[in-house]
């Protein structure tokens, strides 16, 4: 079962590894794809490139052979009476894609050039799944109108099945074209998440076009001018598209479960060198009635294939339920264009190991029957004794399965450890008793900013209302919220610098601060009637008012503050400053200021409720305002700013959870093994206990010198697993938050773990040792 | 004076439809200072009677007084000390620890009787010297003849300074050189006033103890003085 267990565990997390990392993509020389994004440093998210970029690599990278932009985005489906029925993923690409990725459609044509100029028809390609949705897989859907967010589109083709871009469940695609507009070099700073999917040329690999790429984006002064040394282009395998910021997490994993099958084919080896050992007698009668070693050998291969197979079989069986965990932890995205389960290398994996674990069982079953046959027939089946050899190896073994263990137990302590010290870091406001609940779907695509206006004021007048809420604010940017805003600023007194540093561009009413909990350290909040007027007045936070005024008043200074590409900035004059508040995670370090400007109905506006009591129990009354207020419209979504904090650490989470899972079955394993050989040495030396209680040992010294072997390969197993645990910390350095790769605490913490569970394990066994009648064990000799 | 005294000892273990008899009321002195051999065929009961007499076995019905104290009375932690105090073991197959080194087999029941380790040693050293296995004490049990092993247990059955030595069978897994040296051993023992019980097969070994007693279906056949 335990065999089975660890058989399964590796072939799925060895599967989803080969699967999302090496498998080759359903895609037409799949390893010359890239994906190309752009980075701007204090931005913590990708922006995509923009359009000029794009045309630029076209046009003139020698590394690549291809370019082809898309876009991704999520329609909402509506009934006739306008009420949302779902939503729909879809893409928007440029009709190069589907030829850079090799596609053919199973009905109908791809996108051609025709149907991104500017008064073609509009057309969309259906994916298999739509396409049975839709029409039933009906033939004649070709050239038929569906309607999708509002628009109508004819069908122009549908893709086979299993085709699969961006993502599994791209149910729509759209024909993507620029204006000429978004193609001039003025547009070169401006990125709305377009993405760009590229060819390599032959031999070349994506350091190389990266490379390319930096030095065209340097060549665009427009780009360069806005964000110099700032701006960061990369190039990635296309699957890093799926493949995330998993990979590491997978690796881990796999490091992971790798131990835990070494710690039980340990185990598998132990038990089955007890039981050889047993069975010595029988082996050396069999073999004195006339068995030859290659019967015997035979027969010890057998039992050892027998049990590896069912190990395997019961592996493989395990196999679906092992990945949909992945998938619920996360580590398995849903989307992956490949198939992702069960493969050649996989099973060749698993083959591997089974022969190799076979061939050790066989050969520990065929090793303890050799020696002197009279010897071991005199000797009889109860009196055997291991040889040094033997007990040497058993010992071995759980010395090695519990350094193993110390070294998993000691690696999830630290990811802990981790997670605990980040959950517990300063955020700048009071986290608990607070709802955040974005609004951004308060009023349809395209609606009058009037409307738009009025429904937020309605709703957070309202919400000021309900029973339980003390406080209200709204803004753009709410901590650990899904919308981030920046904006370049001219700093106060360097009004003819050339570089102008980027900020976080805040809009807030007047209630913000207080339903935050964030004090105002000097000067005064925004009044209502300045929110109502857009007052050009700022707010700015100590990380702004230290880097530009030093321990200088900030209060009355003016700066200004960029407003759009095409429009004049905005002078501001600083009425207070708050504490820096962390964004978008709990370990991030404040490196961009943040500057507060008043404004009742901003976009991409949040609200934020303070809470007297549980938060959760306002989600109810607040969606229900929502409904009132928009009927055809949802706020969503509505969250504890807990649980936004809680989801930024999710991956680690996660993973805490299945190293968890597996350190405790490390564990468990090692338990089994040390109280295995335990019991067994004890099996053994009955007579000797026996002589012990003799020659005048009391009890209890009986069952301190048992503990006290176990205590031996306890502290041994200790001393061999403190280098392992030292380096599996270190190779998890990257996710430790101030906790050290070899921190004393976790170790003592997972020294006494062990030690408890390994006395827990030993204790059966030196009990029976201290009760051994020395009549009994006497007699027996 | 006598150190053993069995009163009406009773020994029998259920079976289906009755009782298998081991002892059947056995009445037994032994003399401070005796040397006395028990013998009888095989299932006669002397093993059992030894371990009764070691206190190793405390299942039995009767009186059993060791050196005035009387066992049937003693809670299983006095029964223990009492052994602890009295009594020295030799086992037909010396039941050395194998991982331990001669000295510390020689040391071990010093150990348990909490000896200071000074005394444990000087008492170690001496009994080596006299043993004159002095060169062998460094040597692991299986690195000695059969012999040699029983000396060995014969010292560590010894240096507890025991009032009472009991023998199963001493001289049965050796052959007759070696079971020569051991008896001329357990003689030298004797004449330094320990008593000793020994249960043997051999007669000739048997007649050279100061009585025989012979042992049938658990009775005793008859004391008689040689």
């Amino acid at each position: 079962m335990l065999l089975g267990l660890a058989f399964g565990a590796l072939a799925c997390v060895f599967g989803v590894v080969y699967g999302l990392l090496y498998k080759p993509l359903p895609f037409l020389h799949s390893d010359q794809l890239v994906t190309v994004e752009s980075r701007i440093l204090g931005i913590p998210f990708d922006t995509g490139l923009s359009v000029p970029l794009r045309d630029e690599l076209a046009r003139n990278a020698h590394t690549l052979d291809g370019v082809a932009a898309y876009r991704t985005n999520e329609v909402t489906l509506r009934d006739d009476g306008g009420r949302r029925t779902g939503t729909l993923k879809t893409a928007q690409i440029e009709p190069e894609l589907f030829g850079l990725l090799g596609a053919q459609p199973a009905l109908g044509r791809l996108f051609a050039a025709e149907d991104v100029t500017e008064n073609a028809a509009r057309g969309a390609i259906l994916s298999w799944d739509e396409w049975q949705r839709r029409f039933a897989g009906a033939a004649d859907a070709i050239g038929r109108r569906i309607r999708v967010g509002g628009d109508d589109y004819r069908v122009l083709g549908v893709m086979p099945q299993g085709f699969a871009f961006p993502s599994r469940q791209t149910g729509l695609w759209l024909p993507l074209g620029f204006t000429a507009a978004q193609h001039e070099r003025s547009h070169a700073g401006s990125f709305d998440g377009t993405r760009v999917v590229a060819r390599l040329r032959a031999g070349v690999e994506p350091a190389s076009a990266a490379d390319e790429a930096a030095s065209i984006a340097k060549s665009i002064p427009e780009l360069d001018g806005a964000f110099g040394n700032d701006f960061r282009v990369t190039v990635e395998p296309l699957r890093s598209l799926w493949v995330g910021d998993r990979r590491e997490a997978l690796l881990l994993m796999l490091l992971a479960v790798s131990m835990v099958w070494l710690v039980t084919a340990a185990n598998v080896a132990n038990l089955c060198l007890a039981r050889a050992l047993a069975r010595r007698h029988e082996a050396a009668l069999t073999a004195a009635l006339g068995a030859s070693p290659r019967r015997r050998a035979s027969a010890a291969a057998a039992e050892a294939a027998a049990l590896c197979v069912a190990g395997v079989l019961l592996g493989y069986a395990l196999l679906p339920a092992g990945t949909a965990l992945l998938r619920r932890f996360d580590l398995l995205p849903a989307g992956t264009p490949q198939a992702i389960g069960i493969d050649a290398p996989t099973l060749a994996l698993i083959a591997l190991l089974a022969v190799a674990l076979c061939a050790v069982l066989a050969l520990v079953g065929v090793s303890v029957q050799r020696g002197n046959l009279a010897d071991m027939i005199r000797r009889g089946g109860s009196r055997q004794t291991a040889g040094g050899g033997a007990q040497a190896a058993r010992k071995t073994l759980v010395v090695a399965q519990i350094a193993l263990t110390v070294a998993l137990l000691f690696g999830i302590g630290v990811l802990l450890r981790s997670s605990h010290n980040l959950l517990g870091e300063d955020v700048g406001f009071r986290r608990d008793h607070l709802l955040y609940a974005a609004l951004d779907d308060l009023v349809p695509a395209g609606a009058k900013p009037e409307l738009r206006a009025a429904r937020i004021g309605e709703l957070v007048a309202r919400a000021r209302a309900l029973p339980g809420v003390v406080a209200v604010g709204l803004g753009n940017m709410v901590p650990f919220g899904d919308s981030i805003s920046t904006s370049n600023y001219t700093p106060p007194g360097q009004e003819d610098a050339k570089d102008k540093p980027v900020g976080y561009d805040r809009k807030i009413d007047q209630g913000y601060f207080a339903a935050l909990g964030v004090p105002i350290l000097r000067g005064r909040a925004f009044g209502a009637d300045e929110v109502r007027a857009r007052a050009p007045l700022a707010i700015v936070d100590e990380l702004f008012a230290k880097r530009h005024f030093g321990d200088g008043d900030a209060l009355g200074r003016h700066f200004r503050i960029g407003t759009g590409p095409d429009t004049p900035d905005r002078e501001l004059t600083i009425v207070g400053v708050v504490p820096t508040l962390k964004q978008r995670s709990l370990a991030e370090v404040a490196d961009q200021p943040s500057i507060y400007q008043p404004d009742p109905a901003p976009p991409y506006a949040a609200l934020i409720a303070r809470t007297s009591v549980d938060p959760a129990a306002i989600v109810a009354p607040l969606k229900a305002l929502g409904a009132e207020i928009a009927p055809n419209e949802a706020i969503d979504p509505i969250v504890t700013l807990d649980d936004r904090i809680a989801d930024t650490l999710a991956d680690r989470t996660r993973l805490n959870a299945l190293l968890g899972l597996l350190g405790a079955t490390a564990l468990l394993l090692a338990a089994v093994g040390l109280y295995a050989v335990l019991a067994y040495a004890v099996r053994l030396r009955v007579p000797e206990f026996g002589v012990h209680l003799a020659l005048g040992a009391r009890p209890r010294q009986v069952l301190r010198a048992v503990l006290g072997h176990g205590l031996r390969l306890i502290g041994a197993g200790l001393a061999l697993g403190l280098p392992l645990a030292y380096a599996f910390a270190r190779l998890l350095s990257a996710r430790l938050y101030r906790v050290g790769a070899l921190d004393p605490a976790t170790l003592g913490a997972v020294a006494a773990v062990l030690a408890a569970i390994g006395l827990a394990a030993c204790w059966l066994p030196a009990r029976r040792a201290s009760r051994v009648d020395p009549v009994v064990a006497l007699r027996n000799e | 004076m006598a150190i053993i005294e069995l009163r009406g000892i009773e020994k029998s273990f259920p079976l289906a439809g009755g009782r298998s008899w081991v002892l059947r009321n056995v009445d037994l002195d032994v003399g401070d200072g005796e040397f006395v051999s028990v013998m009888g065929p095989s299932g006669a009961g002397k093993s059992s009677l030894l371990n009764v007499l070691g206190l190793m076995d405390h299942d039995w019905q009767g009186a059993y007084s060791l050196d005035g104290v009387a066992v049937d009375k003693l809670a299983a932690k006095q029964r223990q000390a009492l052994q602890r105090e009295k009594i020295g073991f030799i086992f037909q197959h010396y039941h050395l620890i194998d991982e331990l080194k001669v000295w510390e087999n020689l040391d071990l029941p010093l150990q348990y009787r909490d000896v200071p380790a000074k005394e444990r040693a000087a008492r170690v050293a001496d009994l080596l010297d006299r043993f004159q296995i002095v060169g062998k004490k460094d040597l692991y049990p299986n690195q000695l003849s059969g012999g040699q092993q029983q000396l060995v247990a014969v010292a560590r059955a010894v240096i507890t300074r025991p009032r009472l030595l009991l023998a199963d069978e001493p001289t049965g897994a050796l052959h007759s050189t070696q079971a020569r040296t051991i008896m001329d051993l357990l003689h030298e023992l004797h004449r330094d006033g320990i008593t000793i019980v020994q249960v043997t097969h051999n007669e000739a070994f048997a007649r050279e103890a100061d009585r025989v007693i012979r042992l049938a279906d658990g009775w005793i056949e008859k004391p008689a003085r040689v």
